[in-house]
């Protein structure tokens, strides 16, 4: 005589399936999207000053730079500088330049990899210190000294 | 005892199905190729309208058939099969060779032996296929392929959906992720987007190549240094445009990487000399 299924049976299967389901869901949820973006947020301008020697950025007055992680860029077109200010950890920054040494095109910083990588095509990848950490780019990203006073970044370009 | 164990793994394991031993006939069933363990999942004959370069008016579209259809690999070629690949033939890379500080021995990120294989060169890739008895897709097959007959932009529709693809947002920019995890397409091939670039030839028999498919490093889109938004990048990377040699390319060519991997086809008759 022919047998349905039992509970027990019905219930493995619907083990295996929620756990199939989880599995190729976790990563690929919107959020993880959200989190991670090739899109740098400008700095906000109020808290940018350009200066003959270089530029002041006041951390108090750049919301975008709070968070550990967060990144953001601000362009000083008299000098055609585009840079990127990381903030990887507390009370560390980083500035460089934000063109690729490849094709010119724009870096992002990567928070989980600790990296920053070009968005185009052959993506190369810098260290926090400019240094490629692989090609095609052979040359460095321009790293930019500066010093904290109180509040803010006093950066020497 | 037997149907106990059965009944939730018929309900759960679909993938488990297209297991067969014999080799590729004219019937619709998955072909197991035993030199790699590969699935080969048969691409019904058809057509696709391409663009192609023509003098002096830029492209033109084209339709391309495919008589006899073929077979392609249910997945990208994974690192457990590569390692299998060297394991037999002792081959070493062009990357080791070039003494590259990464190799697909050490990409840079982890990987175990369910992920695409990368940092290969196209050399590696058609070293790859040749031991496996098979070939590497031209392009218009490929793009054919992965269509699946749809005719949006991607096999899925005509936006991004994560469900279908690994890209740089949502692997957060830190690795390749096992093969077949997202939804396949409509003929049962998985990550013919994302994941890995896949190698394709090109016109020129074994000298030139075409990246297809985008990778877990392609932003969907970007700002680029001008302030204007990029179109869509995952987009550019299946639409159905066959590339052709440039003999001046504005930078010199990349041969590896850590984005770019294939997969195998297997064909009834040689594709034809204008796609090869």
């Amino acid at each position: 005589m022919k047998r349905g299924m039992t509970r027990r049976e019905v219930m493995g299967a619907g083990v295996l399936l929620a756990g199939c389901m989880c599995g190729c869901r976790t990563e690929g949820d919107p959020a993880a999207s959200r989190s991670t973006c090739c899109d740098t947020p400008a700095l906000e301008p109020e808290s940018v000053t350009l200066g003959s020697g270089g530029l002041t950025i006041d951390l108090l007055k750049a919301p975008s730079l709070q968070e550990v992680g967060s990144s953001a860029y601000v362009i000083d077109k008299s000098r055609s500088l585009h840079l990127i200010v990381v903030h990887p950890e507390k009370r560390r920054y980083c500035v460089l330049s934000r063109l690729c040494t490849h094709g010119g095109q724009v870096v992002s910083y990567n928070r989980l990899r600790g990296v920053l990588q070009c968005n185009n095509f052959n993506h190369s990848i810098f260290d926090l210190n400019g240094r490629v950490l692989k090609g095609p780019a052979e040359r460095p990203l321009v790293s930019y000294p500066f010093v904290f006073v109180a509040d803010a970044l006093v950066v020497s370009l | 005892m037997l149907r106990r164990w059965l009944a939730p793994i018929c309900l759960a394991g679909v993938s488990l199905l297209p297991a067969c031993a014999s080799g590729p006939g004219l019937s619709a069933r998955p072909w197991r190729n035993p030199k790699d363990g590969m699935t080969f999942l048969r691409v019904p004959a058809g057509s696709l309208t391409a663009q192609v370069s023509a003098e002096p008016n830029g492209f033109v579209p084209q339709e391309v058939t495919f008589t006899d259809g073929f077979w392609l690999g249910r997945t990208e070629v994974t690192v457990g099969q590569f390692a299998r690949f060297v394991k037999e033939t002792g081959y070493v890379t062009e990357a080791e060779k070039a003494g590259n500080r990464f190799t697909w021995r050490s990409p840079g990120f982890p990987q175990d032996a369910s992920h695409p294989i990368v940092y290969l060169s196209y050399n590696d890739a058609l070293s790859y296929a040749r031991w496996a008895g098979v070939d590497l897709p031209t392009e218009a097959e490929w793009l054919y392929a992965c269509r699946a007959g749809t005719t949006t932009k991607f096999y899925w529709g005509d936006i991004v959906d994560d469900r279908y693809l690994w890209h740089r947002c949502n692997t957060q920019g830190t690795g390749t992720r096992p093969v077949a995890l997202k939804r396949p397409n409509a003929w049962g091939l998985y990550d013919m987007v994302g994941n890995a670039w896949e190698y394709c030839r090109t016109g020129d028999g074994d000298t030139c190549f075409a990246l297809r498919g985008a990778s877990w490093t392609r932003c969907p889109q970007y700002r680029t240094r001008q302030g204007t938004m990029t179109g869509n990048l995952l987009e550019e990377a299946v639409e159905p445009r066959l590339q052709r040699c440039d003999p001046y390319p504005k930078y010199p060519p990349y041969p590896w990487d850590d984005d770019r991997g294939f997969r195998c086809i297997r064909r009834t008759v040689p594709a034809p000399e204008y796609l090869r």
